[in-house]
Order: C-alpha cells, then structure tokens, then sequence
C-alpha cells in the first residue's frame, strides 16, 4: 500500500508527516526498554522479513500498490513499539534505497503501515490471546485474524488520507475506494494472515522467548480432542472469506454523506491538489470484457449487490496480481527461492 | 552469505556524485522531491526546468539513462493507471484525438505522472550514487535515533541471510526432487517459512554475538568512514539542487 | 594470577535445555589450552560465557562467576563488559558469521574503532592484524570472495586488532583443506597470547596445545596433559572422542 509523491496534498502529506514523527519518538521511547540484545538482531529479521514479503506487489489505484503488510506479524514477534518502528524503517528504507513509495509519501506512509497497521494488529492479537487457548493453534488463529483486521483497517487509513488531501470530482464515490480497498486488502490479509500464523507458531513451538506476544510464557499442549489443524485452517479461511465479502459490503453500504460531498463538484485547488481515482484496475478490466454487471457497480454505486460485486472485483484484480506476481516469479525463480524442507504437520491450502 | 545483495540499486563509480557525503545526498534528495510535489500541476514548464536539473545530475553522476529508464520502469505499473483517470473523472470535458476526456481527469493524471516519475528519478540517483551502508551512516549523521538505523544496518544484513538460508533450503528440496512450479511450491513454501525465519534468526543471532565480541554497542563506529563527512563546501553545492528548484518554482508561480 | 578463571558455571537455556551444569576452570597466562569434546557437549555455550554475551542479563536458570584477569563479568555492568570483550577476543567457527562489512580491512577496524581508535593509529593496528595472519594483501578485498582459509585467517585478525589477553577460537580447523589447516596452525604458535582452543580436531590440539580440558555432557571430565589425555583411549572413547584412523600420539 505503498503511496507515490503527489497522489495526497501536499498539507495533507506534511501533516502527517508531523504525526507519524511525533508518534514514532514515542515509539522511540517505549522501545529503548524493549531494545536489548535479544530483540535488536529480532527486530532486523522481522524488518527484513517483512521487506522480503513486501516486494510482491500490484497495482491497486493509481499510484497506490498492494502487498502484504507484515503489521500484526511485527507486533507479534517484536510488540507494538518496536514493530512500529522495523515497518518504518522497511518504509524508509525503502523510499531512500529502493525508490519505492514516495519520499514525500513518507509520513502518509509511515502512518497506515506503521503506526495503524501494527497498532491495530497488536491489539487485535492481544485481545484474541486472551479468549484463546494458548496453544499453536490458537496463537495461529489470533495472529491470523489480528493480520487480516489490521492489513484491513490500514487500507482505510488510505482511504481517510484520500478524503482529506485528494479531490477529484469522479463518478465513484469515497464509498466504492473504501470498499475496493478494504476488499482488496482482505484478501491480502488473508495472504498475510496465513504466512504470519504459521512464522509466528514455528517460532513459538521452538523459542518461545523470541515470541514478543507471549512475553515468555510456553505453548500449551492442545487439550486432548481439540480441534484439527486442518480444520482449524478451513475454519480460519471461512471467517476470512466472510470478512473479505462482509468488509466491502459494509464498507460500501453507507456512503452516502461521502458521495454526495464529492459530487458536490469539488473546486480545483490552485495548488494542485491530487487525485487517487477509483478501482481503476476493475474498471479497466470491466472495459474490456464488456461485463454488464461489473459497469453496473460503477455506475449504480450503491446497491445491495454492492457487496457481492466488490468481492468479485476484488476477486478479479487479485487474480491480476497474482497473475503478474507469477509471470515474474517464474523468471526470477531462480534468484527469490522461496523455501521449505520438511512439510510441517501445518497444511495451508494454496491461495488462488 | 554477503552474496553483495545489500547493493542491488547501487551503479559502481567515481563521480563527484558518488563523492558526495551521503547525508548531502539524502537531504537534497528529500529536499527536492517536496520542491517537485508542491509544485502545482500547472505550472508545465517548471516540471521541464525539474527533469531537466534532474537529467544534468544523471549525467554528472554518470549515471546509464538506460539503467534509469530500466529502474524506473519497474514503478511504470503504479503511475500508468494514472492515464486510465481522465476516462473515468467526473465534470466538464474535451476532445482529446477524437476521445472524450475529463478535463480534471487530464490534470490529475499528468499529476500523478508526472510527480511520481520525477520523484522515483530522484531517489533512484541516491540510490544509485550511494550503498546501502551509506545511506545509513548518513542518515546516522542527519541525527536519526540510534534505534533505527541499527534496525536498519540489520534489516540489510538480514536480507542477505534470509536470501541465503532461503537459496540452500530451495536446493535441499529441489534435490530431493521436489517440484519447482509455483502454485506447487506454495504449500512447501509457506510450511518452511517458520524454519526459514528461525534459521536466519540463529544465524543472525550469531552475527550480532560477534559483533558484540568485538566491543559493537548500537551504532557503527565513526572512525569506519569518517573520510566522508560533508564538508562545508559539500553542503553548499549540495544546497544549491534544491535552491534551484525553487527558484524555477517562485519564477514560473510569479513572473511568467 | 589467572588469565581465565571459571567457578561452578551453570547455564540453562530458555527452552529450558540445561546445557552446562557447573564448570570450573583455570587458565595461567601464555598458557594454550584445547578444550575438546563432543557435539553438543556445552562447548560454544562455554565460549559465550567468556565474554558475557551469556548469561543475559535477567535471565533465570545461570550461576557462577567468570573473571578475566581481575575482573569478573557483569551482565549487568556495560562498561565492565566492554573491557571484558576487549579482553577476550571471540573467533567464531564461521567466519561468515565474524565479517559483515565490505571490506577485509573495515572489518579489521571494526573492533579496534569500537574501542575508540581512529585515524593512523586505527590503520597502524589493522595493518598490524593483518600481517599477524598473512592477510595484508586481500585488504582492500570483499571479505565472500575470499577462500574459508583465508577468512578464517581474516576472523583471527578482527579479533588480534583489539589486542586481547586472550584468545577464543571455536572450531578453528573445521572444513579447512590440509595446507590452510597446517598454515593457521603455524600462525596461531606464532602468536604471543593466553589461547582457548575449541576442537575436536585432536591432532591439532596436540599441535597447539599442551594441555587439554574435556567437556561432556556441561561438566568437565577430564584436565591434563593433550598428550597423555590423546593417550587415555578408553576416556576418548566414553566421551565420544577419536583420533583420526592411522594416528598414534607421537612419543617425544
């Protein structure tokens, strides 16, 4: 989700540039007591962890890309503060070496992946920890969930910062962003939810000291009879797929107040206040098939077949990625070796 | 290990860009970037004056155009839907080769187009004149808290175990005839990221006891690359990058 | 006075793996002592109690003291653990573990500027380092193009530029062809310095080595002569430890 220089305003960009700056000397603070020599070596791994997985990434909106977070992963492994800060260093770091996301983009950046993701993702994860059994599974299932709320709730955050520093007068409203976004990125959080949950138990079954989450403490033995990791795994998808459906049809069920102030026609500023757009991607491909009832989402907006259209949008462009991902995966296989040698007992169905 | 992965961006050479002090390099590069995106999205020939200041750093830093235009290229994905807007923008519109486009539509993606190339160009000239390494040695001298830039210098050297580690367990499978097709590999893959990430933690771990060893205390020592300090003059001809553009900025917004 | 002292060492690890159960041990200075045992036995464990990088401070399940020269360390105590590290220089087994900058001669400096050193006297004493181990001409060279020979030799020297009292070295003969065994060896009896070597290369403990300490099991078995140790094959034997097929102790 990284955004381009000049997709929000510029006062927009500079002021939460101001609040991710003064929320991270805070994170600063707080994390000095957690920095010690086991979490230093702990917090680059996990901000290279999430580096790696941040390279393969799609188009989403025009210069907005989509990718995995990695948030909730961060504060599970390292806790809130110094999640925070390895996501901001993977930011900048990306910005200033690898040209990716603005460098002006960068506060506006910090502040959805960072500061909301990862907050959101460790209070998701702590609060599930507490109804849950402390068992692998149950550490799965919450760092699952936690990965999908958080990756969501981040992509609104976007949205917030469209609201506030990009006007553009377009047919589709904030409403149909939000729910594109928060569509697509449910799906990446499904995605993320399954390569955190089963990074997060590998390590708590074998350093359970490595696991910030658990502040030491061992995995319980399931009960006798508890539920299969398989299902388990299904179950997990299955809240998933409600959630990735639930989250553009609610997303996109209220809009109304936001549709109507940008149809309004909103003035072009004189300092060239930028534009997003809409699901460009979806449209586009809607374009060329032609689809009657893809167009139909556009125009009509909102209705109640809003919610069902969005997850097959969101199903489409995330074929897309995964299409291109693929392509350019399968040239570069060589170099990006993805890796396992044993199978572990977890089986994790194949996203498509 | 230390394969030289910590340099994918960085182009080899001896310029008077490559000389520069990294931390100059990173405050232009800031600096200039927010000149370009506060620049409203009319004023055309100022864009021209910025790619041209940009085209004259390339060639100073005798940078391949074709390297930038393949770098860049791999950001092309995320700026082009920004031609798809002027189709797809509400209000009033014109006729552009015999099509009917919004006319905010136009101007909102020459915006993102246009903001976005030159800002990818610019950071992939830090990029490119500086390594990793520098760039966060100056950004440790531009005063970033201790506690980043050592996240950082391991999240870089990290990246190298982490491809490593994931390259010999690829191998272990692949000779032990599994299949290398990718929606095939996925289960394999996601099952041996947990033990991924524990073996490069471990041996990362390792790394970071040996830096300890040998009396490491957060930060890298000064002494390593003191030859690069900014000298007063490196931050003057550095300033002027960005004096620059704001000068072409203030002349286009005010006088033409 | 002792150069290495070690009273009742005891360490559990966090998974709970109690890996050494109280270790005592002396070492005079100039002394060059091989610690030999087994895989797994507690060795590396051992050798990160030497310079505090064990026990971590606040953690439960470790006791005992280790002083070098006349301090002893403090997990606690930051600046008593630096001259500690100072002291003691740690080679690790993989040198890829050891060298991390890009070049042989910034991962030389590497310790020395640590210590506070800068300037010509940082240069004189990597370039001294350097020539301790026959390395002063890869320099300038990237430390992973270097053969394992040579970066062993170039670990050594990351660790002589600080200057230590007494040298660590894990595993020094591992994966190393016959003549880069041989040339380390010469270069290690070259060496003024109190040695800790971990092995279980037992010719080359013999090589270097007067005298040895066996580790098993987080206790020490046996302390004695390498020579007369090498000879015991039964204690060998108990504690999973060989000569090479068709090696005698050589009688002096």
């Amino acid at each position: 989700m990284h955004i381009s220089n000049g997709i929000i305003g510029g006062p927009v960009s500079l002021a939460y540039g101001v609040v991710a700056v003064g929320l991270l000397v805070l994170c600063l603070g707080r994390a000095r007591q957690d920095l010690n020599d086991r979490l230093a070596p702990m917090a680059g791994l996990v901000a290279a962890f999430i580096f790696a997985v941040q390279m393969l990434n799609f188009p989403v909106l025009p210069g907005v890309s989509g990718h995995l977070l990695g948030g909730a992963l961060a504060a599970a492994l390292v806790g809130p503060w110094v999640g925070a800060l390895c996501v901001s260093v993977v930011l900048i770091v990306q910005a200033l070496v690898f040209a990716d996301g603005g460098i002006s983009a960068l506060g506006l950046n910090i502040s959805n992946m960072a500061l909301l993701g990862t907050a959101v993702g460790y209070l998701v994860l702590v609060g599930l920890l507490k109804l849950l059994p402390r068992t692998a599974a149950g550490v799965g299932l919450a760092v699952f969930l936690a990965s999908i709320v958080s990756v969501v709730l981040a992509s609104q955050g976007f949205v917030l910062q469209f609201v506030l520093g990009g006007e553009v007068p377009l047919t589709i409203g904030y409403g149909q962003i939000s729910a594109t976004m928060a569509g697509v990125h449910a799906l990446i959080g499904i995605g993320e939810g399954l390569i955190a949950a089963v990074t997060v138990t590998t390590v708590a079954k074998v350093r359970p000291d490595l696991v910030y989450a658990l502040r030491g403490a061992r995995l319980e033995r399931p009960a006798t009879g508890g539920v299969p990791t398989r299902v388990f795994v299904l179950g997990g998808l299955a809240v998933a797929a409600v959630l990735a459906g639930g989250a553009s049809y609610l997303a996109s069920g209220s809009p109304d107040g936001l549709d109507a102030t940008t149809l309004e026609g909103c003035t072009v500023d004189a300092d060239g206040v930028i534009t997003g757009g809409s699901c460009i991607a979806q449209r586009a491909a809607d374009h060329e098939l032609g689809g009657s009832f893809l167009a139909d989402y556009g125009i009509k907006g909102i209705d109640n077949a809003t919610g069902l259209a969005g997850l097959i949008g969101v199903a489409l462009t995330f074929a897309i990625g995964l299409a291109i991902f693929w392509s350019v995966r399968r040239r570069r296989h060589a170099d990006t070796g993805s890796a396992a040698s044993e199978p572990t007992p977890v089986a994790v169905p194949a996203e498509k | 290990m230390g394969a030289g992965h910590t340099h994918p961006m960085y182009v080899h050479g001896h310029s008077p860009v490559h000389h520069l002090a990294p931390e100059v390099k990173i405050a232009v590069s800031v600096l200039f970037t927010i000149v370009v995106v506060a620049t409203p999205r009319e004023l055309l020939p100022a864009f021209g004056a910025y790619a041209v200041i940009v085209a004259v750093l390339a060639v100073l830093a005798r940078i391949p155009a074709g390297w930038l235009a393949r770098r860049s290229l791999i950001e092309l994905p995320f700026v082009a839907t920004a031609v798809l807007l002027p189709f797809f923008a509400a209000g009033p519109r014109t006729d552009v080769l015999g099509l009917s486009v919004a006319v905010e539509g136009l101007w909102a993606g020459w915006n993102i187009l246009v903001k976005g190339t030159l800002g990818v160009l610019i950071a992939l000239l830090l990029a490119g004149t500086t390594p990793a390494r520098d760039v966060l040695v100056g950004l440790d001298r531009l005063r970033t808290p201790q506690a980043i830039t050592q996240i950082a210098l391991f999240m870089l050297r990290y990246l190298d175990v982490l491809a490593d580690e994931a390259r010999r367990m690829r191998i272990a499978r692949l000779s032990r005839l599994d299949d290398p097709r990718f929606l095939w590999q996925l289960r394999g893959f996601a099952a041996g990221l947990g033990t991924l990430f524990l073996r490069a933690f471990e041996r990362g771990e390792r790394v970071f006891l040996a830096m300890r060893s040998r009396g490491y205390t957060g930060r890298l020592p000064a002494a390593l690359h003191e030859g690069s300090v900014a000298t007063a003059r490196q931050w003057a001809v550095g300033a002027a990058v960005p004096a620059l553009a704001v000068m072409v900025l203030l002349t286009d917004r005010f006088l033409v | 006075m002792t150069a290495l002292l070690l009273d009742d060492v005891r360490y559990a690890y966090p998974d709970g793996h109690q890996a050494l159960h109280g270790v005592s041990l002396g070492i005079a200075p100039g002394e060059r002592v091989a610690l030999l045992g087994p895989n797994g036995a507690g060795k590396t464990t051992l050798v990160l109690h030497l310079n505090g990088i064990l026990p971590a401070s606040g953690l439960t399940g470790s006791s005992g003291t280790v002083s070098v020269g006349d301090r002893t360390v403090d997990p606690k105590d930051r600046p008593g653990l630096a001259e500690i590290r100072r002291r003691v220089g740690l080679v690790f087994q993989d040198p890829d573990d050891q060298l991390f900058l890009p070049t042989v001669a910034e991962d030389v400096a590497f310790g020395p500027a640590n210590l506070g050193l800068r300037g010509a006297e940082l240069a004189a004493r990597v370039d001294e380092a350097l020539a301790a181990v026959g390395m002063s001409d890869v320099k300038d060279r990237a430390p992973h193009h270097l053969s394992l020979g040579q970066r062993r030799r170039v670990a050594v020297a990351t660790v002589l530029a600080m200057r230590p009292d007494l040298l660590v070295m894990d595993e020094p003969s591992s994966n190393l062809d016959p003549q880069a065994r041989r040339e380390l060896a010469e270069i290690v009896l070259g060496l003024d310095v109190t040695l800790l070597m971990v092995t279980h290369d037992l010719p080359y403990a013999l090589q270097l080595c007067a005298r040895s300490v066996i580790l098993d099991d987080g206790r020490i078995v046996a302390d004695g002569p390498t020579r007369e140790l090498l000879a015991d094959a039964d204690l060998l034997a108990r504690h999973r430890l060989e000569l090479p097929y068709g090696f005698a102790v050589p009688v002096s």
